[in-house]
């Protein structure tokens, strides 16, 4: 617990110094510094930028404050704070199912979603972090074929083999229904990802290696004990930004895992029953759904958005 | 029996090189073998499968037969027919997907370009922006879509606000025209956030020196925008607009969540989907699939090409 505190109090400590700074930067800086009409301009398109945010924090805000409204008080006060304070919302929420939701809780979907988009994550990672590893390090046949085939399906748009993937899930691969055959989709490990280790892998210092070599450890002891603890950041980064996405999907398991919806699939269920029945209890739905994916942003904002610009660059 | 054994040695040496692979070898065959089969399979052995499914039949009993003599283009000419005489809404499919590229190239990247470069020079509480604009990435689409059609629907705080303008709320999500403003508004909505980022992120490769020179030049804001930011982040906003081309044909999520009663407004993407998620027929979609990688991919690509001689490739 003391450990939580010391290291909660150390982020806030961070967090107050790049603010602190941030402002000296804006306030000192010859670069940021304004004057006239550009001073002007600037506020002009800050209050548009305010405007544009509270179009986004808005909607959610007011989703909040009416789920903690009883049903029969929605109608009667939309706009207002509640009277009746309430969360019978969220209790009805996690336990509410019926055929429409394939009778699945919310936190079954919750379970599911965690199992499908883990391991998914785990796996599609790991051989992503191989694939670059060797493409990058080591020289072999085809080496340059695989890099420049890896690029081609990157860049080449290909429409529609959803078709095709799905008589090949059925017919050849009888992965069709199961959660593993979701996971096969997802582990293959080309792709934007494989691009943005191979990048790092390739800048990566060989000293260890070869000091590693002259020790006489072999290529998997070399991987696993020096390699995937130095590129432990670029991993990380990676899978946090592999797991929103495949936390979201819903492409892949409303195809292949009908039968058990995942939180993305499952919702759209959910919010088309409980329109019907309960608003409130709709939006103690959403608040349920977004919090781990807000909790996770919150915790690796700077990561998350880091990386995810380094892999927009490297497009 | 020393020498027997060193004569035994030297001839044993060079067999063993051939009969087994150098460790380093093995170790490159391991690390790859998934990764490269299954690439083999979902993604040539997909797309080949998909070539061939268009050249099929469907047959009532489930399987599919090859299509011979002057019926082997007949998927395709399907689609031609349908085109023609707007069957299952494919003129307005057509339409509906153009529309995402005129949306995404042309109003939400210049959207992001100009509020990326505000943020890009430290507009007050940039930090913040752009944490609230990375949001929509992280949310589930669905649960975006909601929050969108609640907010702007006849209970939701912008309906109301709406419905006092003489503006019928209720509406808007259920004729073909409200309802496409409806979904490319939510497009930018949603969509400019991304671009931000990526944006920003560009633009803060940019060099002090560079920017310093222009402020003792003396330079506008509009013409540093214009003649510096866009051309030193020009690979950056090429890629969005490739990014923009290619939601021609990946959006299709955002019609059917947005307006499910109004199937006008589905795209190829949308069509594909449902013609697909049957599990039967799959001709169809496939070879639908097929005509528009043939028209799309080219166009992409050189578009891409394109795009890449505007500005000159710098290094900084």
């Amino acid at each position: 617990m003391a450990s939580f505190g010391y290291t909660f109090r150390k982020h806030w400590r961070k967090k107050r110094d790049d603010l602190r700074q941030a402002k000296y930067t804006r306030e000192h800086d010859v670069l940021f510094k304004r004057k006239g009409a550009t001073k002007a301009l600037f506020i002009f398109m800050f209050v548009i930028l305010t405007i544009f945010v509270i179009s986004f924090l808005f909607p959610f805000a007011w989703i909040l404050m009416n789920a903690f409204k009883p049903t029969s008080e929605f109608g009667l006060n939309m706009m207002g704070w509640p009277k009746d304070f309430t969360f019978q919302n969220f209790v009805d929420a996690f336990t509410f199912k019926d055929a429409t939701t394939k009778n699945k809780s919310i936190l079954e979907m919750l379970a599911m979603t965690v199992l499908i988009a883990g391991v998914g994550t785990l796996v599609t990672v790991f051989t992503s972090t191989c694939a670059a590893y060797v493409v990058a390090k080591y020289k072999f046949f085809g080496r340059n074929v695989i890099f420049a085939v890896v690029i081609f399906s990157l860049i080449v748009p290909i429409v529609g083999s959803l078709p095709s993937q799905m008589q090949m899930m059925k017919n050849v691969l009888h992965l069709d229904g199961t959660v593993i055959g979701c996971i096969f989709i997802y582990s293959g490990g080309f792709g934007a990802n494989f691009l943005l280790l191979y990048s790092f892998f390739k800048n990566l210092s060989w000293t260890y290696v070869e000091a590693a070599k002259v020790d006489g450890a072999n290529d998997f002891v070399i991987f696993f004990r020096i390699i995937i603890p130095m590129a432990k950041g670029p991993i990380i980064a990676i899978s946090i930004i592999q797991l929103i996405g495949l936390w979201n999907d819903y492409q892949t398991p409303a195809i292949y895992l009908p039968k058990y919806p995942t939180l993305a699939v499952g919702l759209q269920f959910l919010f088309e029953k409980m329109q019907t029945l309960s608003y409130p209890m709709m939006f103690a739905t959403i608040i349920i759904a977004i919090l781990p994916i807000l909790i996770l942003f919150a915790a690796f904002s700077k990561t998350i958005m880091e990386n995810t610009s380094v892999g927009g660059l490297k497009g | 029996m020393t020498r027997i054994v060193e004569q035994s040695n030297t001839t044993r040496r060079p067999r063993r090189k051939r009969r087994f692979l150098k460790a380093s070898t093995i170790f490159v065959i391991v690390m790859l073998a998934y990764s490269v089969l299954h690439f083999l399979l979902m993604w040539v052995g997909v797309n080949f499968n998909s070539i061939l499914l268009s050249f099929k039949s469907y047959n009532r009993n489930g399987t599919y037969s090859w299509l011979t003599g002057a019926r082997f283009f007949e998927n395709f000419e399907l689609i031609f027919t349908n085109i023609g005489k707007n069957v299952d809404n494919y003129q307005s499919m057509l339409f509906s997907s153009l529309a995402f590229f005129v949306v995404s190239c042309f109003v939400t990247l210049p959207i992001s370009l100009f509020f990326s470069y505000f943020i890009f020079k430290k507009i007050l509480a940039s930090g913040f922006f752009k944490v609230i604009f990375f949001l929509p990435s992280i949310i589930p689409l669905i649960i975006l879509t909601t929050i969108y059609s609640i907010t702007v629907g006849s209970n939701g705080p912008v309906g109301q606000l709406l419905n006092a303008m003489g503006i019928e709320s209720a509406n808007l999500f259920l004729t073909h025209t409200s309802s496409s403003w409806m979904i490319w508004i939510f497009c930018v909505w949603a969509g400019i956030g991304y671009d931000v980022i990526l944006l920003t992120a560009g633009m803060s490769r940019i060099p002090r020196d560079i920017l310093e020179s222009c402020k003792m030049d003396g330079v506008p804001s509009f013409w540093e925008f214009i003649r510096i930011v866009i051309p030193l982040t020009w690979s950056t906003v090429t890629t969005l607009f490739i990014f923009g081309m290619m939601s021609v044909f990946t959006v299709f999520l955002q019609p059917w969540y947005l307006a499910p009663k109004v199937n006008t407004t589905w795209t190829i993407g949308t069509n594909i989907y449902f013609a697909s998620k049957g599990g039967r027929a799959l001709n169809a979609p496939a070879a639908l699939g097929l005509f528009y990688s043939i028209i799309g991919a080219p166009i992409i690509v050189g578009t891409r090409a394109l795009l890449n001689k505007f500005f000159g490739e710098v290094s900084y």
